[in-house]
């Protein structure tokens, strides 16, 4: 008697949380499927409200099928348009471009005017690099077709991962070199951060800093 | 053919996922990739309700019909008018 009586406060329990809470709970998990900022995420979670409730679980469950569609097509899609963008950005990196033209793409301020001779690149307060300064050293405007002789090392820009990849301390030693006002005023104004070794790391795009380290050969 | 019919019985208004599956018969799972496709092709806009407005639950995406999709729409119900295909709808005078 007890058990059967256990069993239905249970029951009586368990159905308004499945009625009532379930389906939010659970259409608040589907949205997820989508990818961040997607419209259908608050869009679904706005329209579970006015479902009726008796028919809320089975339409979260069309909600679930939908999503698993749409929500992981679009994600795909989103990862394949990045891994576009990013084998886009190396192959325009590889290409064999002045050295200004590359630093240019690597601080993605294309929208900009050229660097080229009158190549610009400061800290602004939010410690992102900005246009200023001047370079006209022969570096600025070497074509990176051959063998440069204006670095540390010998190196040729147009190898498979370029200068910017594989050589930072290399791309730095450049600026310095032949700009050195900028270089002073990057030295003094960048400083360590995150357990980064120097304004190295700050120097180029975050993306790449992770397999990039200040050269100890300094 | 059911969902232009439900958007273009209040062509001016703003419609809801919800509603507008309810409205046309058509299950959600079809409904929202069509309005998708809707917006994609220009024939509706779409917005957010006001939370000023509403209280106790969170803000739906209503969708609105532009001059491109009555236009559209109300062509293509016309065409259905003739096509005997659609004979046993309701496909009213649009």
């Amino acid at each position: 008697m007890m058990e059967i009586l256990l069993a239905t406060v249970i029951t009586l329990l368990v159905i308004p949380v499945i009625v009532g809470a379930f389906p939010i709970a659970a259409i608040r998990a589907v949205v997820r499927l989508y990818p961040k900022g997607h419209p259908r995420r608050d869009e679904l979670i706005g329209e579970v409200h006015v479902v009726p409730r008796k028919e809320r679980i089975a339409w979260v469950g069309e909600q679930l099928a939908l999503a698993s569609f749409e929500g992981i097509g679009e994600r795909g899609r989103l990862r394949r348009e990045r891994r576009r963008e990013v084998k886009e950005a190396k192959k325009q990196t590889n290409r064999r471009d002045t050295f200004a033209e590359n630093i240019q793409r690597t601080f993605h301020r294309d929208d900009k005017t050229p660097v080229g001779k009158d190549l610009t690149l400061k800290w602004n307060d939010s410690r992102a690099i900005e246009g200023s300064g001047s370079v006209t050293a022969p570096a600025a405007t070497a074509r990176g077709t051959g063998t440069t002789g204006w670095v540390g090392r010998p190196h040729d820009v147009s190898q498979t991962d370029s200068v910017f990849r594989s050589q930072p301390d290399t791309l730095f030693r450049t600026v310095r070199d032949n700009a050195t006002a900028m270089s002073e005023m990057l030295t003094a104004q960048a400083e360590p951060r995150d357990g980064a070794r120097g304004y190295q790391r700050e120097l180029f795009p975050r993306r790449y800093s992770g397999a990039w380290r200040r050269s100890d050969q300094d | 053919m059911q969902v232009a019919l439900a958007l273009l019985q209040d062509p001016e208004g703003q419609h809801y996922g919800y509603e507008l599956s309810k409205a046309a018969g058509v299950k959600s799972g079809v409904m929202y990739p069509l309005l998708r496709r809707m917006l994609d092709e220009g024939y509706l806009i779409d917005g957010w309700e006001d939370e000023k407005e509403i209280s106790g639950r969170p803000v739906r995406r209503y969708y609105r019909l532009t001059d491109k999709g009555r236009t559209q729409l109300g062509g293509i119900i016309r065409s259905a008018q003739r096509d005997v295909r659609f004979r046993g709808l309701n496909l009213g005078t649009a």
